[in-house]
């Protein structure tokens, strides 16, 4: 008797969870867009003939399936949960550090990828004649290594960055790995560097490009709740949010912002962003393929960037040193960076990528 | 589809089963049929044609086997042959077509061109499943099916469809025909499949990432603990996902009113190699031992046929497992390990102390694995090499990453590859626990969701595209 109880409240219990699950999930509104992704959701797929006898029909109809599935997010923080409650110290690559401190990892590049890089900024310029200050920024795994947990892995990036260095002999290498260390120069919930880091960087450029003593800055909270990156990435969704700080100068800098010749606008933050979840995009509107920036600065000076989203948070003190600032990202840029330098003799040039980039990303090879 | 999608678990299952349990039971035959001719269309619709004409012509080939066995043993064995070259010309034509003509123009016979067909999902289980009926008629193992429905309902039944276990029409006629559909078989097929599902995702998915990122690593970051550790993981991961599949079609088929032999008897604790292949994949085993090794005579026709017999079976393992070469090494090396056994090691294993037997099994599936898991030789050579030392560190940082990130993981691996959890730790056992049961069951049923929609996570995070 007792048996036959325990064999029905299985059953019913399976059939219960099953059916739930499967009808919550048919009544629940369908969503297009996920924020912590930061992608649109896969659409139905079309029910032609021919999608379906071509057998692509299964695979998308999972995809979409899977990507509608109801209360995504609540699913990925329980799997998150799980993973630290079985003993993990990462999720999806993020480490969960000391203090909610998320870092990714950094424990698998392609050396063909980095040497190629190298040698691309070389013959650069060498073809332009140009001297060419380089800053490849360490990540937070490496400058803030005593936030990781115990166990944790990744390459050493401070050798990875001498290595580099020894190779760009000919340039201005500016090596970060000291001045950063231990700084709390990152986001916690963010690959970047936050606004600390990047006033490091500018004390950096002040003393060995412009070889002047660094500006005094206001910073002014903008939001508090910055969920970053990392944040999304680890699952670790009950990590709190943090701030984030407007750059100011303490002399009035007017600025013109113009994003790939078209878009204008007169500040080097976007307030629109901060009602976003990606909230890094408040600093220069986030990524485009080329943004021209004029400053009231009156001293005729040029700088031409080729970077990652790295720069973004350096400009705004950057521009206190310029006139005019050209900043490209070469994974959307299809010109001819050589065209942007008119003037030697005012200009210079930057390349300042992540380390993280820097030895994953090809498009380099575009510069030359 | 798989099991482990949500897909299936949360739209194919649940309507399969009201539709299965609403209609009146004699037509779940064919309702089985037709759901599971879905569930094979799914993944590729054209090959649903390929799988009918597979039904039927063994079907047909079936009657005519049955009706001259008894009277004309000539006719019904050429019935036979013809069927049986049928299936093998099928299964060689989509699997092993692209393999040969690859190899003939490496040999500078370049008179014709790989056609690069997609493989039809699961043939190599179902065409050895299927040809178990007319073997076992030809043999007087089992009576014909008169029913066509009965006959597509056992060949398609999707719980062993696509990865088995290889389900001998013998062993499953009587149920076809008839079966009672209960609570406690229900209740154990929920179970069995729970189980199956946990092992699936939770232990072989997790243990794949392991493996991943140790095959990832440069070989300077590989300490030899390392190579070790990755192909334990490996062996994990394949275990636990075979395994997992087998558990879940076997818990299937219960829900619907079916019992399927085992096939996997916790292969990890064997104490050689001859065991080692009792215990694991053993539909598989049964299938090659009864169709091909007994009727090229065995072990009745002394020692040296027994070795080519031996090899025989070995070499056909290892080309089932997938057309590549490493697949044929690793079968050989099994046959060879088997026959060194059956010679004079296994005597003497049977004098040696437990912990001996277990560590040589081991190493020796652990070396094994490596040449499953390499289709390309050098690369199963390197790491070969990195397992014993070629890099010069036993243990790094890596190392310690691994044993710290998946710890617990590695012990769960290593607990739940011994039957532990159902003897002295089963604390199912005890009345009051096993009332909690279906409690337990709901909350893996929900983790392991939670696992399946984490795996469709992608963030496009803006910095990497």
């Amino acid at each position: 008797m007792k048996k036959n109880l325990i064999h029905k409240s299985t059953t019913y219990v399976f059939l219960g969870v099953v059916f739930a699950l499967t009808i919550t999930n048919l009544c629940s509104p369908k969503q297009t867009y996920s924020e912590n992704e930061n992608r649109t959701l896969a659409p139905f797929p079309s029910l032609s003939f021919s999608n379906i006898t071509g057998g692509q029909f299964d695979d998308e109809f999972e995809t979409w399936f899977a990507d509608h599935f109801f209360a995504r997010d609540a699913w990925i923080q329980a799997k998150a949960a799980a993973r630290i409650t079985a003993g993990a110290n990462e999720n999806n690559s993020v480490y969960l550090g000391k203090d909610g401190h998320l870092l990714g990892a950094f424990n698998t590049f392609n050396p063909d990828t980095i040497k190629m890089n190298i040698q691309c900024i070389n013959e650069f310029a060498q073809d332009t004649n140009t001297k060419i200050n380089i800053m490849i920024v360490p990540g937070a795994v490496s400058s803030d290594a005593s936030d990781l947990p115990f166990g944790a892995y990744n390459l050493n990036e401070e050798d990875m960055l001498k290595q580099i260095g020894i190779q760009f002999s000919q340039q201005n290498y500016i090596n970060l790995s000291a001045v950063l260390k231990d700084q709390d120069a990152y986001f916690k919930t963010d690959h970047h560097w936050n606004v600390k880091g990047a006033y490091i960087a500018y004390q950096e450029i002040c003393s060995s490009v412009l070889h002047t003593e660094p500006q005094q800055f206001t910073y002014t909270q903008v939001a508090d709740d910055f969920k970053g990156t990392m944040y999304s990435k680890s699952g670790a969704f009950w990590t709190k949010g943090e701030p984030m700080y407007r750059i100011d100068p303490k002399t009035q800098n007017d600025v013109t912002v113009t994003i790939d010749q078209s878009k204008a606008m007169n500040s080097l933050f976007n307030e629109e962003s901060l009602n976003g979840k990606d909230k890094y995009t408040y600093y220069l509107d986030g990524n485009h393929g080329y943004e021209r920036i004029q400053t009231s600065v009156n001293n005729g000076k040029k700088a031409v960037i080729v970077k990652d989203s790295y720069a973004h948070i350096l400009v705004p003190f950057l521009a206190q040193e310029y006139s005019e600032i050209d900043l490209v990202d070469l994974r959307y840029y299809r010109d001819a960076v050589s065209r942007l330098i008119t003037d030697k003799e005012t200009t210079d040039v930057y390349v300042i990528y992540s380390l993280d980039e820097f030895a994953s990303d090809k498009s380099l090879a575009a510069l030359w | 589809m798989v099991f482990s999608s949500l897909t299936f678990l949360y739209a194919y299952l649940p309507i399969v089963l009201v539709i299965y349990f609403t209609v009146p039971a004699r037509f779940r035959n064919l309702i089985l049929f037709f759901v599971s001719l879905f569930f094979y269309g799914w993944g590729g619709p054209v090959y649903v044609f390929l799988m009918i004409f597979s039904i039927f012509f063994n079907f047909m080939f079936g009657k005519g086997i049955a009706k001259y066995r008894d009277v004309n043993q000539k006719i019904a064995k050429q019935y036979l042959v013809l069927d049986i070259v049928l299936n093998l010309a099928i299964l060689g034509f989509f699997k092993y077509y692209d393999f040969l003509i690859g190899n003939l123009n490496v040999i500078g016979l370049t008179f014709l061109q790989p056609l690069h067909l997609e493989l039809p999902i699961g043939i190599s289980f179902y065409t050895f499943q299927t040809m178990s009926y007319p073997i076992d008629l030809y043999r007087h193992d089992t009576d014909p099916q008169k029913k066509f429905i009965n006959f597509g309902a056992y060949v398609t039944m999707f719980p062993q469809l696509i990865a088995g276990p290889i389900v001998r029409y013998r062993d499953i006629a009587s149920m076809l025909d008839d079966r009672k559909e209960n609570y406690a078989q229900f209740a154990s097929g929920v179970q069995r499949f729970t189980v199956g599902l946990c092992k699936k995702v939770l232990l072989a998915n997790s243990a794949g990432t392991v493996w991943k990122f140790v095959t990832g690593l440069a070989p300077s970051e590989t300490s030899v603990l390392t190579a070790w550790l990755g192909i334990l993981f490996y062996a994990f991961q394949i275990y636990f996902d075979f395994s997992g599949y087998s558990d879940m079609a076997i818990g299937l088929g219960e829900m619907f009113g079916f019992e399927f032999l085992e096939n996997f008897n916790y292969p990890y604790i064997s104490k050689s190699i001859t065991d080692f292949w009792r215990r694991w994949h053993m539909s598989l085993s049964y299938w090659f031992r009864d169709y091909v090794y007994i009727p090229l005579g065995g072990n009745r026709l002394g020692l040296r046929r027994q070795i080519i017999n031996i090899l025989i079976v070995w070499l056909l393992t290892g080309f089932w497992h997938g057309a590549s070469w490493n697949f044929v090494l690793w079968g050989l090396f099994y046959g060879f390990v088997l026959i060194i056994e059956k010679i004079f090691l296994l005597k003497n294993l049977e004098k040696a102390p437990g912990w001996v037997c277990h560590l040589y099994t081991i190493v020796i599936v652990l070396l094994a694995w490596v040449l499953f898991a390499f289709t390309n030789l050098n690369e199963a050579i390197h790491y070969f090499g990195m397992m014993f030392g070629s890099t010069g560190t036993f243990c790094n940082q890596a190392t310690l990453f691994i044993l710290r990130d998946h710890g617990i993981l590695f012990i769960l691996c290593l607990l739940a590859s011994t039957p532990i959890f159902r003897t002295k730790w089963n604390i199912f056992r005890k009345d009051k626990i096993q009332a909690f049961l279906p409690l337990v069951i709901a909350c893996a049923l929900l983790l392991c969701t939670a696992f399946i929609v984490d795996a469709t996570y992608n963030p496009f995070l803006y910095f990497r595209f």
